[in-house]
């Protein structure tokens, strides 16, 4: 008889090959996000941006909201749409292991810590992947527009990983570790109450610019704006990392006491 | 293999689904599930399977708690409910990707089963374009295809002709004999009496009976 970790690695190996497969079409929409980003950007700056800007205004929120002002209730639409399709298409697949052929992994994986090992796996991977498609249609525009010569000297100094930080690292924790507290949540209450959740939380974290609501580490001004508060990068990952592992150990809790029915 | 089902209860919400069922099944046997719809048979074997947390009592598969010692029986095959696959893969496809998982059946042994069933191996046939009655073949191949030392079938003969029926009776029979134990349902009694050999009747989530087929 195999260890039941190569059951849980077969498990991954098989899941991850079903994301490419079978759940690309999800990849089109941030893809084309991004695309209309940049379009934007073109023609609002008659095509003078500087390359890095494309990448660095994409995603970037807003500045904290003054109440009373005009801008009260302008919640960045592209942020938002950006993050609630992928807790959509999270929240979606959650609960998969009940049924058809996710039932049947779930079975033959025989242990239940071996199975959410492989479903917060492919959770991180999902959001890597979907941050991934968009930023490189954000490159390919940048490359066929023909700016690609026009990268700054500056993203290649000390300050590089801090930038990486900040564009890919900080968001794709913060957003792996809202997914997986998502899908915790929706083996408590179900699919629409944790999706709703998850963004309630979201929307509450674009009025109040305070280090501990993952939704301001999601945008790159606010982060911006704690760093200029004195709130190390190091402290935001270290604390979306807490939230993760937290993510993580409430799952299998969760995952040990559930009944696996539809 | 044993399996002590030990007055176990069950509740969602305010439904008692099962009810203080006190069981105890060997290998090397049939045994049927009778009763309406509704009235805990797929539930029982859900608990069996370990995908449902017990509100009382305990099962036992060889001495080893279920949901405690083990998440899941070490070796079983399913078929509950509906049969699902990927749409878009044959039936080979499917069974080998399934099959990858435990690493155990081959896919000489795989093409076996699904031969064995009544479908052919090298149909490339998407599992989208299947018949009912092929889906459930190929749910049952799923189910057989590692040699499970536990079988549980939750109506397997659904959509299945006579012939189909015939077939699957050999494939118990084979599988008994080979020491397995299999647990399945169904809502033809007929059916149910030609594949089981003790039937055990199900009413409101209780045990009203349980009998040999042969003393009937």
């Amino acid at each position: 008889m195999k260890h039941k970790s190569y059951q849980g690695r077969a498990i991954l190996r098989y899941e991850l090959r079903q994301e490419v497969r079978c759940k690309k079409k999800q990849y089109i929409f941030p893809m084309l996000l991004a695309l209309w980003h940049c379009i934007l950007q073109w023609n609002r700056t008659k095509g003078s941006l500087e390359a890095s800007l494309y990448v660095e205004r994409f995603l970037e929120g807003m500045p904290t909201v003054i109440p009373g002002s005009m801008n009260s209730f302008l919640i960045p639409g592209d942020w938002l749409l950006f993050l609630v399709v992928l807790l959509y298409f999270n929240g979606k697949f959650a609960k998969d292991f009940t049924r058809d052929m996710g039932l049947q992994l779930l079975v033959r994986s025989e242990s239940a810590v071996q199975f959410w090992n492989a479903k917060w796996l492919l959770c991180v991977y999902h959001v890597c992947l979907y941050y991934i498609a968009a930023y490189i249609c954000i490159v390919g525009f940048v490359m066929i527009s023909g700016r690609y010569g026009a990268v700054p000297s500056g993203m290649l100094d000390k300050t590089l990983w801090t930038k990486v930080g900040l564009q890919l690292v900080l968001p794709i924790l913060a957003m792996s570790a809202l997914c997986i507290w998502q899908l915790v949540l929706s083996y408590l209450t179900g699919f629409t109450i944790s999706t709703l959740l998850v963004c309630t939380l979201l929307i509450v974290s674009a009025y109040f610019t305070k280090w501990y609501l993952p939704g301001n580490l999601l945008m790159k001004i606010r982060v911006q704006e704690l760093l200029a508060e004195g709130i190390g990068i190091r402290k935001m990952v270290l604390y979306t990392f807490f939230l993760l592992a937290g993510g993580i150990l409430a799952g299998y809790c969760r995952m040990k006491r559930m009944d696996y029915i539809p | 293999m044993i399996i002590e089902i030990d007055n176990i209860s069950k509740q969602i919400g305010k439904q008692t689904v099962l009810d203080h069922i006190s069981l105890e099944l060997v290998s090397g046997r049939i045994y049927g599930l009778k009763g309406k719809n509704g009235s805990g048979k797929t539930m029982l074997m859900r608990a069996i399977c370990g995908l449902i947390r017990l509100t009382e009592g305990e099962i036992r598969i060889d001495g080893e708690c279920l949901r405690k010692d083990i998440s899941f029986p070490h070796s079983v095959g399913i078929l509950i409910e509906s049969p699902g696959f990927l749409n878009y893969d044959s039936g080979f496809r499917n069974l080998r990707q399934l099959a990858s998982i435990k690493g155990i059946a081959s896919e000489e042994r795989i093409r076996e089963v699904i031969a064995r069933v009544g479908l052919d191996p090298a149909d490339p046939k998407p599992f989208r374009k299947y018949s009912m009655g092929m889906k459930q073949k190929l749910g049952i191949a799923a189910a057989i295809m590692e040699e499970p030392a536990l079988l549980i079938l939750d109506e397997p003969t659904n959509a299945l002709d006579e012939s189909s029926i015939q077939k699957l009776k050999q494939i118990l029979q084979e599988a008994k004999e080979k020491g397995t134990l299999i647990l399945l349902s169904c809502h033809d009694t007929e059916d149910l009496l030609k594949l089981s050999d003790e039937v055990i009747e199900i009413q409101e989530g209780r045990v009203i009976s349980q009998w040999k087929v042969e003393q009937v």
